[in-house]
């Protein structure tokens, strides 16, 4: 409740032209929008440059924002498609693609990547890896949302445009599969155990 | 703490906002961990399902703390040109964003040249956006007289030697004003309801619609024909290879060499359109920070349309380019146009305000609401009275009216 008073404050000033609250914004949620960009390309220049757009038109529309008392969600809204709309573009500038559909947005863990470049992965790490690429990218993209920015479901739904009940059933399978394979592991790691 | 938590499955604590807001946030840190230790049964479902949602939490990619101040400076300083500039020119507001990032930029191919060759480095309308919400049409003068004009539609003409006709009726010398100077530019501000008419210096002809301002010098010298609009006009550019037509507006310019095209581009609309009848424009963003941008060009019945939003120029076919200039015959054709564009059209005309009854479902939303969706083909005659054009609105669209002096209810008819 207090973040919620606080951001609602912190927006309204920022409406009304308070000197202060563009650098706050900036501070408490460049690092994250900067974080959410990079899952979904590894170009972290265009990330920079939407994250500036982003704010460039914060400022060009500042009389004609709405109300909010989360101030990451309202940025991540307009941000997302930003992003979308950027990675698409440097998709296009590729004459020779032969497949010009929009770009699914492809959310990438970052523990996945590391672990995608390794060599040799013992165990565990195989298991993570395996249950990760089991997510369908719309429940990467919405588990990040629920456990990495704690957004409720109305949220979401309306970042993503699901509706409410297909959304729940996303999370709850893809947290049933973590579930299963993290047993696995559990199961695992004492059979090593009990050999050695 | 809800005792109900005791008998959640894994599952559904790591999907309880409450329990996700714990373990993201620390929000009721205390809260929990009195009702853990009340509970040393409910630890291991706990510790699963902090370990689940922590092995999904994710934000390793971290800014660097230079890249991370670099962005700030950038944000810094358009801010503070933004609120300095709100009210100047866009070649000016260009000329300083080339300045800021002439750094970042490399040299392009296509280089969009127009604020370079600019006699005018700045141009700020000297009357105010609420002039125009006035009765009175008016002419500012550049020494700063104000002429009004008396007609519903009025005809101005700006001839070779400097004599401005009102009207047939008047005529004003322009060598005579105390500012002689001819680049100084005059302005015409026409509000909602009224319209006008204008013949340039070099014979082109402008027709100016409602809720519009237009600034042009008496004469034009210089290497190119440079003027300034907000809101919408017709023009039938005089042909001149050697001196190009520019129309600057505040998010667009758009550059001529010589024919016909119809310019909308309201402060308060999302868009800004160029429909092309006859010959070849180049349509250029100013709202972009390069200083090399390229054109967009446009052909014969072709729409270009920025969106202000994504910054971002389309084109497409506009086989029924001539309806875009029904308006300056006083009548506006619609083929297939959403209600909401024709209501927006209607309140420049009739100089009032549409309201939806139903809140939210008819006009808030100008673009995607629900009933501006409705596509709308037909013809309205504005020299007919607003009632009139509401009724034949009315029977096309499903619509249902109530006049209230300038301000016009509407919802929706039962079905």
């Amino acid at each position: 409740m207090a973040k919620q008073s606080e951001d609602l404050q912190l927006w309204n000033d920022f409406r009304k032209g308070e000197e202060y609250a563009l650098s706050e914004i900036y501070r408490r949620h460049a690092d994250s929008l900067y974080s959410y960009g990079k899952k979904f390309t590894s170009n972290s220049e265009l990330v920079k440059d939407t994250i500036q757009d982003l704010f460039f038109n914060l400022i060009r529309t500042r009389s004609k924002l709405g109300v909010t008392d989360n101030i990451y969600f309202y940025l991540l809204r307009s941000y997302r498609r930003a992003l979308t709309r950027n990675l698409k573009k440097t998709e296009n500038a590729n004459v020779f693609q032969l497949n010009p559909e929009l770009p699914v947005m492809e959310l990438k863990y970052s523990l996945e990547e590391e672990l995608l470049r390794k060599e040799k992965l013992d165990n565990r790490e195989r298991i993570i890896l395996n249950s990760l690429q089991m997510l369908s990218p719309k429940q990467r993209e919405i588990i990040y949302y629920r456990y990495t920015c704690d957004f409720d479901y109305d949220q979401i739904c309306e970042l993503m445009t699901l509706k409410y009940d297909s959304a729940r059933k996303l999370v709850f399978r893809a947290i049933k599969v973590l579930r299963e394979q993290l047993e696995n592991d559990k199961k695992l790691i004492l059979l090593c155990v009990s050999f050695q | 703490m809800k005792k109900e938590y005791l008998h959640y499955k894994i599952e559904e604590l790591v999907d309880n906002s409450d329990f996700i807001a714990w373990v993201v946030n620390g929000t009721n840190q205390e809260l929990w961990e009195q009702f853990i230790s009340n509970h040393p049964d409910f630890e291991p479902s706990v510790k699963e399902a902090r370990r689940l949602i922590e092995s999904l939490r994710d934000e390793s990619e971290h800014l660097t703390s230079e890249d991370f101040h670099t962005i700030w400076q950038n944000i810094e300083s358009f801010d503070r040109l933004y609120k300095s500039e709100r009210r100047l020119n866009p070649a000016k507001k260009l000329m300083r964003y080339a300045a800021i990032f002439i750094g970042l930029v490399a040299v392009g191919t296509a280089v969009f040249h127009y604020s370079q060759q600019s006699q005018l480095s700045s141009y700020v309308f000297n009357t105010s956006p609420e002039d125009a919400d006035q009765q009175q049409s008016q002419i500012v003068l550049a020494d700063g007289t104000k002429v009004p004009l008396e007609n519903e539609s009025s005809n101005i003409t700006m001839t070779g030697n400097e004599q401005l006709i009102i009207d047939s009726t008047r005529v004003i010398d322009m060598t005579q004003l105390e500012t002689a100077d001819p680049a100084k530019m005059n302005e015409v501000v026409i509000p909602y309801g009224k319209r006008s008419q204008i013949v340039l210096a070099d014979g082109t002809h402008v027709w100016l619609n409602a809720g519009s301002r237009l600034a042009f010098p008496s004469q034009f010298n210089g290497k190119q024909r440079e003027i300034y609009l907000e809101g919408e006009a017709y023009f039938e550019v005089a042909h001149n290879t050697q001196q190009p037509f520019i129309v600057n507006t505040d998010v667009i310019a758009v550059k001529v060499l010589g024919t016909k095209f119809n310019l909308s581009a309201y402060a308060s609309e999302p868009v800004a359109e160029t429909t092309l009848l006859e010959g070849k424009v180049a349509m250029a963003d100013l709202t972009r920070k390069q200083l090399f941008n390229r054109e967009t060009i446009l052909a014969p019945n072709q729409k270009g349309t920025f969106n202000k939003e994504q910054r971002e120029i389309s084109v497409k076919d506009e086989p029924d380019a001539d309806l875009a200039i029904a308006w300056i015959e006083g009548w506006l054709e619609f083929h297939q146009q959403p209600l909401s564009s024709v209501i927006a059209k209607l309140e420049r005309y009739y100089n009032v305000q549409f309201k939806g009854v139903e809140g939210k479902n008819i006009l808030v939303n100008r673009v995607e609401g629900k009933a501006g969706n409705v596509l709308i083909s037909g013809k309205l005659d504005l020299k007919d009275s607003l009632e009139r054009v509401l009724m034949v609105l009315s029977d096309v669209s499903g619509l249902q009216y109530e006049i209230q002096g300038n301000q016009i209810n509407v919802s929706m008819k039962p079905n």
